[in-house]
């Protein structure tokens, strides 16, 4: 089993805090992982730093076995936790646009999707609500043949059931060969789905384990355990 | 890639630039069919109009000028160091293919405002008599070329690069004080102006201190120049164009520079928030 993101001793500064501590970890294919953590805890700046939209102060990181660029760029499918859409662009605009950049895009799927959540593609992303967008965003995603899913906070804004539409999607629509990577607090609605977690804290990795073992060693759902681990 | 990159940044770009145009020639063709109505048929109710016409044209004129400038700092910080550029840097493009996108586009559009204004003067002032002068005119200047051939082509020529890079150049520098300023965890807008005008002073104290290197430090120049033959036409053309080369190539040499600290700071030091 090949590590789709590997990384050692990996250090992110921010002016005000040590965003990452050093973290070292292996993620492999073929897996749904949880990347699980109170807000702050340096979630984003691992995904961030993933795609190339951050860079690492020290240690080393490798996407599919290369640092982040143009190639890992081209495996990687990436939902950022804001809405980063040309809002002047109408859902058809968009998807012409993921599919002229992506060619693992496909736009059949989307529109699918689309249809199923009744999103009316000819709509200006700009006259959409916060949760249409999410929605929106999470389609393009979720419409690639990726290797390597990035999802930040995927359903933090959308309604529940729109939320476990999703999250079937997810499951059904990622490539088996691919992983999935899930970055939340909502673990009651995702841990279902899981089949790993990384617990993150202060920028440090608190604990890595898959999820049948969580429930078989220590009798308990990955919401409970989080909740013992991170109790305030 | 870079054609695709250049296609949405036109698509984006058009809509600002295209009804500004359409409304600048609008407002000259109406200026122009109100000033030639006959005066004395009714001089108030022309006189007023045309005021108020001409008044918004020089100001569309305007308008157009602070808008290609305006846009062209806005692409390049909203697109690609704000929330947008979440999805423009994980598009599996190069970073120079994103910078030289922006500048292409950019540089066709302020070529795009100055010819549509010196289209729209074309419509304010042409008559029927004007129009048909053209053609001779346009021949004789030719002519006028041809005869000083082929030096007043090559200075035509190095002028336009001349003009090319120097846009180039005011939009790099634009570029390289946006991708530093943004540095600043706090004040990202003032850092970047501060770092244009930084810039300023620098190109300004280089270029003074090469003359200064090149023409008050010995006498090497100036006795080559005082013993040329400044009677003959050929050593005017060659000395301008000399001239013209040593602008050129110090431009490009500029435009180099900016275009290496866009390119480093966006591939070493990004850092979106």
């Amino acid at each position: 089993m090949n590590n789709l993101i590997e990384c050692r001793d990996l250090v992110k500064m921010f002016p005000s805090c040590r965003a990452l501590n050093g973290i070292s970890l292996q993620i492999p294919s073929g897996r749904i992982v949880g990347l699980l953590g109170p807000n702050g805890s340096g979630k984003s700046t691992f995904i961030k730093l993933c795609n190339g939209l951050l860079t690492q102060d020290s240690g080393q990181l490798l996407v599919g076995g290369m640092p982040p660029g143009v190639e890992t760029k081209r495996i990687v499918s990436y939902l950022p936790e804001r809405t980063y859409l040309n809002d002047w662009m109408t859902v058809n605009q968009m998807i012409r646009f993921f599919s002229d950049f992506y060619g693992d895009f496909d736009s059949a799927r989307a529109y699918d999707m689309l249809a199923r959540l009744n999103i009316n593609p000819a709509q200006r992303l700009k006259t959409m609500s916060k949760g249409t967008k999410e929605k929106v965003q999470l389609i393009l995603v979720m419409s690639r043949q990726a290797q390597l899913y990035l999802l930040d906070e995927p359903i933090g804004g959308v309604d529940p059931a729109a939320r476990d539409y999703i999250l079937d999607t997810i499951i059904s629509n990622y490539n088996p060969e691919g992983t999935v990577v899930i970055s939340t607090h909502l673990i009651s609605d995702v841990e279902k789905i899981l089949d790993d977690v990384i617990f993150i804290n202060g920028g440090n990795i608190v604990l890595t384990a898959s999820v049948d073992d969580i429930r078989e060693q220590q009798d308990k759902s990955v919401d409970a355990l989080f909740r013992e681990v991170f109790r305030c | 890639m870079l054609r695709k990159l250049m296609k949405y940044e036109f698509q984006a770009t058009a809509r600002y630039f295209l009804p500004m145009y359409l409304l600048l020639v609008v407002f000259a063709a109406l200026t122009r069919l109100i000033m030639s109505i006959p005066l004395d048929i009714n001089r108030f109710f022309v006189e007023i109009p045309t005021v108020v016409l001409t008044f918004g044209y020089v100001a569309i004129i305007v308008a157009i000028f602070v808008m290609t400038l305006v846009i062209t700092v806005q692409r390049f910080y909203k697109n690609l160091l704000s929330d947008e550029g979440y999805l423009m840097f994980t598009l599996p493009v190069k970073i120079s293919q994103h910078i030289w996108s922006k500048l292409i586009v950019a540089f066709v559009w302020t070529v795009a405002s100055v010819l549509v204004t010196i289209l729209s003067i074309f419509i304010f002032v042409i008559d029927g008599e004007t129009i048909q002068a053209i053609p001779a005119g346009l021949g004789a200047f030719f002519q006028a070329m041809g005869s000083e051939a082929p030096h007043s082509w090559l200075v035509l020529l190095l002028f336009l690069v001349l003009l090319v890079l120097w846009s180039a150049e005011g939009i790099l520098q634009i570029y390289a004080a946006i991708v530093l300023g943004c540095q600043s965890s706090k004040h990202k807008m003032l850092a970047g102006i501060g770092c244009y005008l930084g810039f300023n002073m620098v190109l300004q104290l280089v270029t003074g201190l090469l003359l200064n290197a090149i023409f008050f430090t010995s006498d090497f120049w100036e006795e080559i120049l005082r013993g040329l033959n400044w009677n003959n036409p050929s050593v005017v053309y060659g000395a301008v164009e000399l001239g013209m080369l040593a602008l050129a190539l110090m431009s490009a040499a500029v435009c180099a520079v900016f275009y290496i600290i866009t390119h480093q700071m966006l591939k070493r030091r990004l850092n979106l928030e």
